[in-house]
């Protein structure tokens, strides 16, 4: 009972350490005391040890099958792996909340740590912000939904963990959703300090950056994974369902996107203040606002998740947040007025809206489909619901004219695009597109969103490589490195850009397998003998009989499946399509049979068997390019790596000093990019370049000649001094 | 014209096409959400699509798997009125009395549904047990 009670204690201690941390938090930044902000940042401390403690107590509980506490008992059996033991502490409701709190305070005991020339208001503000949000959770902790709850007789053995969620999928796919749903708090926090305190400049944005990104990336796994844990392990032949618990996942993925293309502009340009706190919170928001519908049962689901009262708990959290977010933007509202106007209707900051208003219309979409039961109700009292195909045929579109957005942004010129330069530009990228078009339908791939798709993946990849190509060429031209080191050294020098282009590639590669498997997925059912055959698209399937296997606990039956090509006739393996039948008395389960092929999967669940004939039913799939999502995956991963590794001149000196010198520094050498890259002509390049300059000396009156500034944009660009073209 | 307003007209344009696009979406996939009493009450025709969220009554299962055809009753929790449902399909993993099922078709004037999906509860986290099955599956 030791254990179990310093875990409850802990638990119940967090109850008067947290609102203290919020009182020193508040009172930090109230009488702008620096020794209160002390005392609220050791505050923290003392939070994460507490929970660090309770989080502890629960898994040595979990490890040792305590069945005293009832939340053991639910999650765990005897006989059940240590690993999935483990995991069983966010098998359930509260063990899970209590992980949720372990990361928040982590990632609050980090973000406090964090200096920056705003951190010393700052950061009292983020705590405060991150401690009433905490506050909550410790509350629901406590009295909803508390993990050490003893039982009255602990039970002889615990319910176990369902055998489909004893898979490695479960150590990753929630993990994953929390790491990132969490995360997204600290930007949160980081612009409400920042509208609090009126500090509306790109600082809140830099300095969350690497948050934001990071969790973006831990939530698009999780979502990436949960897509391929269905796929692998539940024998349906599909990954998305466009189920609402799905998409409770995928609405803060989308704002979160799209707040990080947003924040780019407020970063190099000051604008778009006010839609980047309302992105922000948006995001935050749809995180708790899934965690209520994951909890609550207020719509139906697929998946089998609580109905119980944390559910509701959690949505009266969300109108709170909502209420007060609301009200803290509309109050700070004249602070967010944009340092500079568009200057154009065609440049890359445009792009860059244009790619937020479809991210927000496929998020619209997904929230009404998602809530079309309740909205339907609420207006005509009858519920209606919408199905997969008002998501495909909505977000597919809006996806596709995103993919050639990606082709058409990096091509822009900031502040003002030339419309006859951009159409030049563009000619190979649609010559591409044609011909793909041409050459996928010569080849009887009809399907008009697929061929679309195929089209705007091949006017993207080499709008990029060429956009690619130009800025190394341009590079080159001026420096005169040889052509890999001019190559080396641009993406090292701009790894935010070319890591940002890397995930690109990686979309469209998965779009690549998202619309063949739509519109080209084969699926038949086929009743064998042994020793019949059956052909699908350019494989035979050869059943050669029954076969059964003893493992622990279960009996598995198996069906041999020989799967050979046609063209040209070759063998390539034995399939084993199986059916476990549980010594338990559970409910048998089907583990699919897959051959991954790098263009095909051969996906083939065995269905059912008569024991004495061997005849037995057969559900074959075989799905195009699916591994392409897989893939595309990994390279997203690497893509973001690459845009989160430091680069060698301090990008957050960027929006310390936005109004700097460097700021100016940063616009010249994009300046001299996009003219060196034919993105604009000498007259729009000589009269921007000029105005730059005055701004880059009038503010820093250090810089007291031209010949000084032309040799600090020269160490930026790290060319030779610019005399212009070369 | 200024940028500024060019900017507003060509996101109009996109947003309109955008809330058409949603606007026909729900027109085509539309279907009302019924509870077996309500199906049973108002008898909607075959024109009508609809979604009924049921209970599987375990008695009542027949699998042909030749013809991979499923039929098998629905009620309420907790009622005992029952809606005959038909499915030309794979039976999905462990169908098993009681168990929450949403099924969408058109029910036909023999009150029997027609199903073109089902859909099963899949196993998760949160609910403790292992009293969770798992399944989608569709003909359409």
């Amino acid at each position: 009972m030791l254990v179990g009670d310093v875990g409850r204690s802990a638990l119940f201690l967090l109850i008067f350490v947290v609102p203290c941390s919020l009182i020193l938090g508040i009172g930090s930044v109230w009488r702008k005391s620096l020794r209160l902000g002390t005392a609220a940042r050791w505050s923290v401390v003392v939070q994460f040890a507490l929970i660090a403690v309770a989080s502890a107590c629960l898994i040595d509980l979990l490890v040792t099958l305590n069945f005293r506490y009832v939340y053991v008992a639910d999650y765990t059996s005897r006989g059940l792996e240590l690993l999935y033991r483990i995991a069983a502490f966010w098998g359930g409701d509260a063990g899970s909340l209590l992980l949720w709190v372990l990361v928040l305070s982590l990632y609050l005991l980090v973000a406090s740590r964090i200096r920056h020339v705003h951190s010393e208001q700052m950061i009292p503000a983020v705590i405060a912000v991150m401690s009433f949000i905490l506050l909550f959770f410790v509350l629901v902790l406590n009295f909803v939904a508390n993990p050490f709850v003893v039982s009255a007789v602990a039970p002889a053995n615990g319910n176990g963990l369902n055998a489909l969620l004893q898979n490695p999928g479960m150590t990753v796919h929630p993990v994953n959703l929390y790491l990132g749903y969490v995360g997204f708090t600290v930007p949160f926090a980081y612009g409400m300090a920042a509208l609090f305190l009126k500090k509306t400049d790109a600082v809140w944005l830099t300095v969350t950056r690497k948050w934001t990104l990071i969790s973006w990336l831990f939530l698009s796994c999780g979502i990436l994974y949960g897509a391929r844990w269905s796929y692998e392990e539940l024998g349906w032949g599909g990954y998305w369902a466009w189920d609402p618990i799905e998409n409770a996942a995928l609405m803060p993925w989308i704002a979160a996107t799209a707040f990080l293309h947003s924040a780019i502009i407020q970063e190099r340009r000051g604008q778009l203040k006010k839609w980047n706190i309302v992105l922000v919170s948006l995001t935050y928001l749809l995180t708790i606002f899934g965690t209520a519908l994951t909890r609550g049962g207020l719509l139906w689901s697929i998946h089998a998740f609580a109905n119980g009262p944390v559910g509701t708990v959690f949505m009266s959290f969300v109108g709170v947040m909502f209420v007060l977010t609301v009200a803290m933007i509309a109050w700070r509202f004249p602070s967010l007025t944009p340092d500079v106007r568009f200057e154009a209707a065609v440049s890359r900051e445009t792009g860059f809206m244009m790619n937020n208003l479809l991210f927000i219309g496929a998020l619209f979409a997904v929230f009404w489909g998602t809530l079309f039961p309740i909205i339907s109700e609420a207006v005509t009292g009858s519920q209606m619901l919408v199905s997969g195909p008002f998501y495909d045929s909505v977000v597919l579109p809006i996806g596709v004219a995103l993919v050639l957005l990606m082709g058409v942004g990096p091509l822009l010129a900031w502040r003002r695009s030339q419309l006859g330069r951009l159409g030049a530009m563009l000619v190979w990228p649609l010559i591409a597109a044609i011909g793909i078009g041409v050459f996928t339908y010569a080849l009887g791939y009809h399907n008009l969103l697929s061929l679309v798709s195929y089209m705007a993946a091949g006017f993207t990849v080499v709008a990029t490589f060429m956009e690619f190509i130009r800025a190394a060429v341009a590079r080159k031209r001026v420096t005169n490195d040889p052509p890999l080191r001019s190559i080396y050294r641009l993406v090292a020098n701009n790894r935010r850009r070319y890591g940002g282009y890397v995930v690109h590639m990686a979309v469209v590669i998965m779009v690549l397998g998202f619309a063949s498997t739509g519109a080209y997925a084969k699926q038949i059912t086929a009743n064998m003998a042994p020793g019949q055959s059956v052909s699908v698209g350019d494989y035979l399937l050869t059943f050669l009989g029954l076969r059964t296997v003893d493992r622990p606990g279960k009996e598995e039956l198996q069906g041999e499946m020989l799967v050979q090509t046609l063209h040209p006739f070759a063998t390539l393996g034995v399939l084993l399509p199986s059916v476990d039948f549980f010594i338990s008395g559970d409910q048998p389960t089907t583990n699919m049979g897959l051959y991954s092929l790098p263009l095909d999967d051969l996906y083939v669940v065995l269905d059912g068997s008569d024991f004495k004939t061997g005849q037995s039913l057969f559900e074959i799939h075989l799905n195009p390019l699916v591994g392409f999502i897989w893939f595309g995956g990994y390279l997203y991963v690497a893509g973001t790596f690459l845009s989160l590794w430091p680069e060698r001149r301090k990008g957050r000196t960027r929006a310390l000093a936005r109004r700097g010198r460097e700021a100016a520094l940063v616009d010249l050498a994009d300046l001299e990019y996009d003219f060196r890259m034919g993105k604009i002509d000498e007259a729009s390049y000589q009269q921007t370049r000029s105005l730059l300059a005055g701004a880059a000396a009038d503010r820093d009156p250090s810089i007291s000649g031209r010949s000084r500034l032309e040799q600090e944009l020269a160490a930026r660009l790290a060319v030779a001094p610019v005399k212009g073209e070369s | 014209m200024t940028a500024r307003t060019r900017l507003w007209i060509a996101f109009g344009f996109v947003a309109t096409v955008i809330v058409c696009l949603i606007a026909v979406g729900v027109a085509k996939s539309m279907s009302y959400d019924l509870t077996v009493a309500q199906v049973l009450g108002a008898r909607p025709g075959p024109e009508v699509p609809v979604t009924v969220s049921g209970q599987i009554v375990g008695g009542t299962v027949s699998w042909l798997p030749n013809h991979e055809s499923l039929t098998f009753a629905i009620h309420d929790q907790g009622q005992s009125g029952e809606l005959y449902v038909t499915y030309h399909g794979l039976r999905p993993d462990d169908f098993t009395n009681g168990w929450p099922i949403v099924v969408s078709g058109t029910v036909e004037r023999s009150g029997v549904l027609d199903a073109t999906q089902l859909l099963i509860k899949c196993p998760s986290k949160y609910t403790a047990g292992s009293n969770s099955d798992t399944y989608t599956s569709s003909n359409t």
